[in-house]
């Protein structure tokens, strides 16, 4: 790799490609270009990135590599405890911080207008293929003062930012108690669909959606009528995991409640812009052109074929201002195929499991724990 | 995920005060402290117990419902005839024969238990154990100290008595070995468990229960009790006992030695250590093919078994030689030894995985090494200098490789919380040498690649059978 590539601009459409329409070995070639140049975009410009390449990775050799399976990685944990930047202070315009039990450590990654502005470019592609081009009235499950918070952002927000420009004149279905404000959802569903029968698009976090609007409207022994209406959800399956509830029964209790019969979930984190993975309509991941999927042997490290569970790696190719285009996240995969024509939608497919349980550090310490420990 | 409670209460514990007797603590009546009103593990009937599954909720084992013992339970024997408190009133003292034939052959019985068992028997570190309890092992340890007591005529060795264990709980089989130690010796036992639930425990408990149903004289002398962390039932224990021993981490130790013990009680604490290898590269290089296996693979036992988090693991290999040699004997040792681990087919948690490449690259950005992710099981981490060395327990399969050039070197880095050095390819005249000159400064065991994790009767640089037992001089 020569300073002459790294001169190179984007390819010069990269950003304008449709999401799902490259088969896999020409969205690898593509993507596997873009991720070499912002591998060394990184590495002269962030001191730790680049010690990193050095110390663990064996230095530039590691840069020039062929396949999307050689590209560096950095555990994601490392956002945490430092502040990976590839851009002067003064560039950032948005830092994120990972949503987080309160006393955990959150990971903070910085953004600067470029990245900003790339991230939601590709968010458009993603979801107007979803959605289309026209934007629908929409429903958020949280409250309106979320947005309303000092940053940084937390990715629950972060969220709802990146959705909001999808639809008008939002509503936000929760009041100040975190409860369903029902009357008002109800009010605002009969005025979007009274004017002729329009599509209503609702977000909200997995965990909230099942809060305030599955178990609530059970609760409540209510309905609503949302036929035309979208449901995506995003976030954490933890607290529906600990209640038993799969994603099959989630959607048949969210279309039993509100009649809403398309209902889409999508992976991402906040530690790598980008990288949306929305479900397909055989309810697995898919993974578009500008972000990829990688799932590791968790012994050897060594790539999984299809069927394969490890932990999932994923790359970007969006991040210019800090370096989280290829992360080990701490979740369990597996890759489901490749290219499906039964839903038309080319690249990889995959599948989340879960977070690996938090590490126990178990030394010898663990005999009388005192006040802050749990084991 | 089991939480503790709140340590609320320890701060109220004023050190030579009087304490509660037996009795009161054992018996008075819980209130709504505010331990109960903290804990996070309240049951949904409001039920205030700690987390013990089911299994060990055994009838006629609990202390009087609602009492402030609740939390107590004893989970050996299975059936109690008597109060806890009776049974420390009676069992205070002990004027059984240390070493005797009876106690050797009920280890044996338990040993066999083990071996008989249908989960214990396919479990490494549960074979190690029966294999240590065997009479034929137990019967050597016997003769050895006999053979020591004999020494001296003048001095009688008796049993200490009541004897307190807090056993550590990172190791599931090693709560057996301090005991079976103080047993031989002929005290009556009173071991604490964590709280955890771990299988390799309850099977071993199981077992114990089982002869402890025949074996009365067993089921008499020891108790086996788990509690959450009360320092009123912690401070009459160590009331009760001649001496005590707690297993734990430096935090824990610190801790309980602020709970008095009796005037008249001694006590061992094990702290927090930290184990590690030396190899001769050159005796490494020179090895031929069978030989270097060997070494692979008893190392593979020694870093492995416990997932690198006992405290005889080793987490750095010291390579002796020059610069040359120990890169190259680095170059062999790590494929081999990743190629161990896919031979045994050795799968540690996932979260382990995870925390072992954090640990990997935090250290790559702290610190000017050489981390290498090729292998399977491990990171290896080459440390260019002495100087850069961290010796932190990280475990979870991080291996540190550091080259010095002289067996020496070591004085430079060994300290208090040295413990076990597994050694290939040196004299044992170098070995008593480097002992020697690292004299009070650390380092407890150098032995053999391959028994970093055997227990011995000196452990720690202690002689556990010598703190079983009184001597008592007679002049006729």
């Amino acid at each position: 790799m020569s300073a002459i590539e790294l001169e190179l601009p984007v390819i010069s459409d990269f950003f304008d490609l449709p999401p799902y329409g490259l088969p896999q070995s020409q969205k690898a070639q593509m993507l596997v270009i873009r991720l070499r140049q912002l591998c060394w975009h990184h590495y002269e410009r962030c001191v730790i990135y680049r010690r990193l390449i050095e110390r663990v990775f064996g230095g530039e050799d590691a840069l020039n590599f062929e396949r999307l399976e050689e590209v560096p990685f950095i555990p994601v944990p490392l956002f945490k405890t430092h502040a990976l930047r590839s851009v002067p202070a003064e560039a950032v315009v948005r830092t994120l911080a990972s949503s987080g039990t309160s006393g955990q450590v959150l990971s903070r990654v910085e953004l600067d207008r470029e990245t900003s502005q790339r991230q939601t470019q590709v968010l458009v592609k993603i979801l107007q293929h979803f959605l289309g081009p026209r934007r629908s009235p929409m429903v958020i499950f949280d409250r309106k003062v979320a947005l309303d918070q000092p940053g940084p952002y937390p990715a629950r927000v972060a969220a709802l930012l990146g959705m909001m420009p999808f639809g008008r004149d939002p509503f936000f279905a929760l009041k100040e108690d975190l409860s369903l404000d029902i009357e008002g959802l109800s009010a605002y569903l009969a005025r979007a669909s009274g004017a002729g029968g329009e599509r209503v698009v609702v977000f909200g976090l997995t965990a909230i959606l099942w809060q305030a609007l599955v178990l609530t409207m059970e609760r409540e022994g209510k309905k609503l009528h949302i036929p035309q209406g979208v449901l995506i959800h995003a976030g954490g399956w933890k607290k529906l995991q600990d209640a038993a509830v799969g994603a099959e029964e989630f959607r048949q209790r969210v279309q039993a409640v509100t009649g809403i019969s398309r209902i889409l979930n999508f992976y991402g984190m906040v530690e790598q812009v980008g990288s949306i993975f929305f479900e397909n309509p055989r309810h697995y991941l898919q993974a578009p052109v500008y972000a990829e999927v990688i799932i590791r042997d968790p012994i050897t490290l060594r790539p999984l074929p299809v069927g394969g569970v490890g932990l999932v790696q994923v790359l970007s190719a969006i991040p210019t201002s800090y370096p989280g285009h290829s992360l080990l996240t701490e979740d369990m995969g597996v890759l489901r195929g490749v290219d499906d024509p039964t839903t038309g939608m080319n690249g990889r497919y995959f599948e989340i499991l879960g977070r690996v349980p938090q590490a126990e550090v178990r030394g010898c310490s663990d005999t009388y724990p005192t006040q802050h420990s749990t084991t | 995920m089991q939480r503790y409670l709140p340590d609320s209460t320890l701060n109220d514990v004023e050190l030579g005060s009087q304490g509660p007797r037996a009795e009161e603590i054992l018996n008075r009546q819980q209130s709504p402290t505010p331990d109960a009103s903290l804990c996070p593990l309240k049951s949904p009937t409001g039920d205030f117990r700690d987390p013990i599954p089911d299994k060990l909720h055994m009838s006629g084992n609990e202390a009087k419902p609602g009492g402030a013992m609740a939390g107590l339970r004893i989970l050996a024997p299975r059936k109690s005839e008597s109060p806890l408190a009776d049974w420390l009133a009676s069992c205070r003292f002990s004027n059984t024969h240390p070493f005797a034939a009876s106690r050797i052959q009920l280890l044996g019985a338990f040993s066999q238990r083990i071996l008989k068992d249908p989960i214990l028997r396919d479990e490494p570190s549960s074979v190690a154990l029966a294999y240590y309890l065997r009479p034929a092992n137990i019967t050597k340890i016997a003769t050895h100290a006999q053979a020591r007591a004999k020494l001296d005529p003048s001095v009688l060795w008796v049993p200490c008595g009541g004897v307190f264990h807090v056993a550590p709980a990172n190791v599931e089989t090693f709560f057996i070995y301090p005991w079976a130690l103080s047993y031989l010796c002929g005290n009556n036992n009173l071991v604490r468990l964590s709280l955890e639930e771990q299988p390799v425990t309850m099977r071993l408990l199981e077992c114990l229960n089982t002869l402890m149903e025949t074996e009365e004289e067993l089921s008499h002398t020891n108790r086996f009790v788990t509690y959450p962390h009360d320092p009123e039932i912690t401070r009459l224990f160590s009331d009760w006992c001649a001496h005590r021993i707690i297993w734990g981490g430096d935090e824990v130790i610190r801790v309980l030695r602020s709970i008095p013990l009796s005037p008249h009680a001694t006590e061992r604490v094990f702290g927090s250590k930290f184990s590690y290898a030396v190899i001769s590269a050159m005796s490494f290089q020179e090895a031929d093919e069978a030989t270097r296996q060997q070494v692979i693979s008893r190392f593979f036992n020694d870093m492995f078994w416990f997932n690198q988090m006992a405290c005889s693991s080793p987490h750095v290999v010291f390579w002796v030689g020059t610069k040359a040699d120990g890169a190259r004997a680095v170059a062999a040792f790590n494929p081999l030894l990743g190629a161990e681990v896919l031979r045994r087919g050795y799968a540690l948690p996932p979260q382990l995985s995870v925390r072992r490449l954090s640990q990997a690259f935090e250290l790559a950005i702290q610190d000017d090494v050489r981390v290498d992710l090729k292998h399977p099981g491990f990171a290896s981490i080459d440390v260019p200098q002495l100087s850069v060395l961290r010796k932190e327990p990280y475990g979870g399969g991080l291996l540190h490789h550091v080259q010095i050039d002289r067996l020496d070197r070591l004085l430079e880095v060994a300290a208090p919380k040295d413990q076990t050095i597994v050694h290939f390819g040196f004299h044992p005249d170098e070995l008593q040498s480097l002992a020697f000159r690292i004299g009070s400064r650390g380092v407890d065991r150098l032995v053999p690649i391959g028994e970093a994790l055997t227990f011995e009767v000196v452990w720690d640089g202690q002689d556990m059978i010598s703190d079983g037992l009184r001597k008592v001089v007679i002049r006729c």
